[in-house]
């Protein structure tokens, strides 16, 4: 390992938000180390993309990349909502490039290999441990090997102009400085797995067997649980070899139910059993075994994202329940910022304040609107409805209307009526919605 | 140098014209610029840069608000409004 003693910007993790984030510096000619703890191309779960994220890609320069990858491309959604089904289309809402349904392994890798090829030098199986701001010009970044280099790897050290925290819910800049909160009032669990076979709903309501995924693009299916109150849900991704199917449930009932036998796995798929469209779409399919995870204690986000030195992107920022597919877009929202900000700070130090100040703005104002999005029962201040309020205005009249039907479709449309303005957004969003009825 | 309001809205236009729109659209003092997709999250930020440089004027947190961005009128009135009082008119 050659890591050089001094850069201008460490970047922490090579998922989607630190690889671009140190792409783009990379590109305004700045010297960029990537430190990555894992080996690529690695698991990670977060496997739906909304279209958003391609502007960021052609930002970058590695859409034809990932287009030339051929990942699922997916129509839209299916909700099925406390009896009521329906589906939306991304075209119906001025959307002209698709949706991708991701291996993350495959994507992320894409992306990192990008950034390599812009100029980033990048280190894998190299664990930040923390970071030193008492000279904010010259953070010193603590790192040490894993992996099969680690018995001999004594810490080492590299310093820089900023950091870049992007090392997702490891948050490691984040938890050293204290500026995680837990969101206590949305303590939820997540447990998933993968099957083999498994049938979709495409955009038109028919079930399809998992061959014809590449020619009938399928939905994202999502489903409310009966478990907790009208929060719990679940997602159903078609991938190109797999099904990434997954529950999401307030903590406080799984605690009440943990005394099951058979540990989390056969839990998991008495729960998948236990809800009849799914059951049908699995009929065909095979349980691939050991692949079941989970996550406790899941949605948290940080008092400050930027500061002396600096930056959180990412899932190192804040998380936020998944249940409409913005984490990756909002890593990569985070990236273009971060680096927008870093440059000017750059450029015209005397301004850093100011332009962190912005990025730090314009990065809450995203997570607020997040949290309206997912959060089933919204509560905020008067001054996070405003940020929340400004971030959607500026999302344009599609994202608008696509966030307000998919609010519509899970019951978290109280949220938004007093986030969106238009009547004609919320007519047009209603009407957009189809109503659906699957045969089981 | 003196900058009239005509002389703000024509460097606007201009910029928002030929590098945001890349002519694919007309553009007028009141044309809805984020409805219209040429002002989005991302952007913004190039444009933050352009009324930085071009108009040597500092764009704070609290100025990127949509009441500021909404059409090249709201745009022309922060410009001026942080403009040095000498380029005022």
């Amino acid at each position: 390992m050659n890591i050089p003693p001094t850069c201008d910007i460490v970047v922490i993790g090579g998922g989607p938000a630190g690889s671009l984030a140190a792409t783009y510096l990379s590109q305004k000619g700045y010297a960029v180390v990537l430190l990555e703890k894992q080996q690529h191309p690695r698991y990670a779960v977060g496997e739906s993309l909304l279209p958003d994220f391609w502007k960021y890609c052609d930002e970058a320069g590695v859409s034809a990349k990932i287009e030339a990858e051929g990942f699922i491309r997916k129509a839209g959604g299916s909700v099925d909502w406390e009896g009521t089904m329906h589906r939306l289309s991304f075209k119906d809402f001025g959307y002209t490039r698709p949706a991708l349904h991701v291996e993350r392994d495959r994507f992320d890798q894409i992306l990192l290999t990008h950034a390599g090829a812009c100029g980033v030098q990048i280190f894998e199986q190299v664990a930040v441990i923390d970071a030193d701001f008492s000279d904010p010009a010259a953070v010193v970044v603590n790192y040490r090997a894993v992996g099969e280099a680690a018995a001999q790897a004594r810490p080492e050290r590299i310093t820089c102009r900023y950091v870049v925290d992007a090392s997702g819910q490891n948050a490691v800049i984040g938890r050293q400085l204290g500026l995680r909160i837990i969101d206590e009032a949305f303590r939820f669990m997540s447990v998933w797995g993968y099957f083999t076979d498994s049938s979709y709903l495409a955009a038109d309501g028919q079930i399809y067997p998992a061959s014809q995924v590449r020619t009938v693009p399928p939905t994202t299916y999502v489903s409310a649980l009966p478990q907790g109150d009208g929060w719990a849900w679940l997602w159903h991704i078609m991938l190109r070899e797999m099904t990434s199917i997954g529950l999401v449930l307030p903590l406080a009932w799984v605690k009440s139910v943990k005394a099951q036998e058979g540990g989390w796995e056969s839990w998991y798929l008495r729960q998948c059993e236990a809800i009849p469209l799914l059951q049908r779409l699995l009929q065909p399919a095979r349980f691939c075994p050991g692949s079941v995870r989970l996550v406790r204690d899941y949605a948290y986000r940080s008092r400050q994202v930027a500061g002396p030195g600096f930056f959180l992107i990412g899932d190192a920022a804040g998380f936020i329940d998944p249940i409409f597919s913005v984490g990756v877009v909002l890593g990569m929202y985070g990236a273009y910022i971060a680096a927008w900000s870093i440059d000017r700070c750059l450029q015209t130090p005397a301004r850093c304040a100011e332009y962190q100040a912005i990025f730090s703005r314009q990065l809450q104002n995203r997570l607020e609107l997040g949290r309206a999005l997912a959060l089933p029962y919204y509560q905020t201040t008067t001054e996070g409805q405003q940020q929340a309020r400004q971030a959607i205005a500026f999302a344009g009249v599609e994202a608008q209307g696509l966030m307000y039907a998919a609010a519509l479709l899970t019951a978290r449309s109280p949220n938004f009526t007093s986030l969106i303005d238009s009547p004609a957004i919320r007519q047009d969003a209603q009407a957009r919605l189809q109503p659906l009825s699957v045969a089981v | 140098m003196m900058l009239s309001e005509t002389q703000i809205i024509q460097s606007l236009i201009n910029y928002l014209q030929t590098e945001l729109s890349q002519d694919r659209l007309l553009i007028t003092p009141e044309t809805a610029l984020i409805e219209a997709g040429l002002i989005d999250s991302l952007t913004i930020f190039k444009l933050i840069v352009f009324l930085e440089e071009h108009f040597t004027i500092k764009i704070q947190a609290e100025d990127i608000v949509v009441e500021n961005f909404a059409t090249v009128c709201a745009l022309q009135a922060l410009v001026q409004r942080k403009l040095p009082l000498l380029n005022k008119e």
